[in-house]
């Protein structure tokens, strides 16, 4: 279990988060949900510990595996689809057997730069769940994706968590029920103001 | 009907123009015509003297901007993951590219042999140029992509080769090309200062000394062709290496 405890930041006069408490169990998939400029992606940034807390702190994290869907999807843009999934340390079979669940198995010697956004949604996506991390955040996974894809990514999803912690960060309810999302946060109902 | 390439044009007009003031001066030794110093290049090409002069221009030159090539892309990757790298090498850097060339080949003089000295100026000439690219090319590498490396635990030789190399080239690929004429330029210099035998510098001194134009003239001209020919190895080169560094994630 991670557990976010008290969680503040600001940045500059700007207090973004204030007092955050979060409980992301292991192997279920927790939705963190709120208006924008709410502090959702600035809560999951310091979860990954990309920014650090002003105040609280963060338990159950310590030398965890991450991966994560990043708002961008943040590929090599020179690099094949297959080469990209291969950055993570995964080998070649690995990395065309999660290309083909996602749909991309006759793209993956295709530079990232070439694909449609759709496939490098879902290219960001495979790279999340084939990197075998305990704790995973997948920031608005499903933009950009058609109706067919926002199923087949989250099948993809539900059958690849095994026993991570997943935090899915989503405006659309529809989408969080596609990917078994138990609990949802609200950063709106908290005491963050 | 096909044209004829652009480049081609150029340099034929630039060649009429050299041809018609030599025409008008009408004093071979004052300015050699272009036919007249293709002819002398001709004949210095048939004897053994300038095999051996321009392989051991090129050698040491090439020598001393490979030499700035290691030291400053090392430099530059210190530099950029270090602050205080970076602040202890910025007074150096900054004093080499404001000393003139001349008083370096005075002071080296007094250090280094005659040899081994336009290695030296090569080398001291470009590398602040190596060092500066190298060091913009990393400050401009990727946040976004650095990040998800971090979150990812992609293992530093992968980072350099996925998100850093693609960042340094461009700026390393220029820098090479700006420093492959100050090499030229600066070595050969250094040679007519320290007349090293059987060198480039050498012979271009020889010919001021013996009012000899013509072969001042061809040997300035086989200066010029030398220095084209190592940009252009160089630059494949490192589009080559660059190619092999950032296509494939092994």
């Amino acid at each position: 279990m991670i557990r976010l405890i008290g969680i503040s930041k600001s940045f500059g006069e700007k207090r973004v988060l204030s007092g955050v408490n979060l409980e992301l169990p292991a192997g279920r998939v927790t939705a963190l949900t709120g208006k924008s400029g709410s502090g959702k992606t600035t809560l999951s940034r310091i979860l990954l510990g990309l920014e650090k807390p002003d105040g609280g702190r963060i338990e159950g994290v310590s030398g965890l595996k991450t991966a994560a869907v990043f708002q961008e999807d943040r590929l090599i843009e020179g690099w094949s689809a297959l080469d990209n999934l291969r950055l993570i340390g995964i080998s070649k079979e690995e990395a065309a057997r999660h290309l083909a669940a996602l749909g991309l198995g006759g793209d993956w010697d295709e530079r990232a730069q070439k694909l449609s956004g759709g496939m490098r949604r879902r290219l960001a996506l495979a790279r999340a769940m084939a990197a075998g991390a305990e704790l995973i955040v997948l920031d608005e996974p499903m933009t950009g994706l058609d109706e067919g894809n926002r199923r087949l990514a989250a099948d993809y999803v539900r059958a690849r968590r095994g026993s991570a912690a997943v935090l899915v960060i989503s405006h659309d309810p529809e989408d969080l029920a596609l990917l078994d999302a138990g609990n949802v946060f609200s950063l709106d109902d908290c005491e963050n103001s | 009907m096909k044209r004829p390439p652009t480049g081609l044009m150029v340099a034929a007009f630039w060649l009429a123009v050299w041809q018609l003031v030599s025409m008008a001066i009408g004093q071979e030794i004052l300015m050699v015509s272009p036919v007249s110093t293709f002819l002398t290049l001709l004949r210095l090409m048939g004897t053994a003297g300038f095999y051996l002069s321009v392989g051991n221009t090129f050698g040491r030159i090439l020598l001393g901007f490979l030499l700035a090539l290691a030291l400053g892309a090392a430099l530059g990757t210190a530099s950029h993951f270090s602050r205080g790298v970076r602040l202890l090498l910025a007074p150096p850097m900054t004093a080499i590219k404001a000393t003139p060339i001349a008083s370096f080949v005075i002071l080296a003089l007094v250090w280094i042999s005659s040899k081994n000295l336009s290695v030296f100026i090569s080398f001291l000439m470009a590398l602040p140029l190596i060092y500066e690219s190298a060091l913009a090319g990393l400050d401009g590498a990727d946040r976004k992509l650095l990040e998800m490396a971090q979150v990812f635990g992609v293992p530093p030789g992968r980072r350099a080769r996925a998100i850093y190399a693609p960042a340094a080239t461009p700026y390393l690929l220029s820098a090479c090309r700006s420093a492959m004429g100050i090499c030229w330029k600066a070595g050969v210099a250094a040679e007519v200062i320290a007349q090293p035998a059987l060198s480039i510098g050498d012979a271009l001194y020889r010919a001021k000394l013996f009012l000899a134009t013509d072969e001042l003239f061809a040997w300035t001209a086989a200066v010029v062709l030398l220095s084209l020919l190592f940009e252009k190895l160089a630059v494949k080169s490192i589009g080559w290496a660059e190619k092999r560094l950032s296509g494939v994630a092994k």
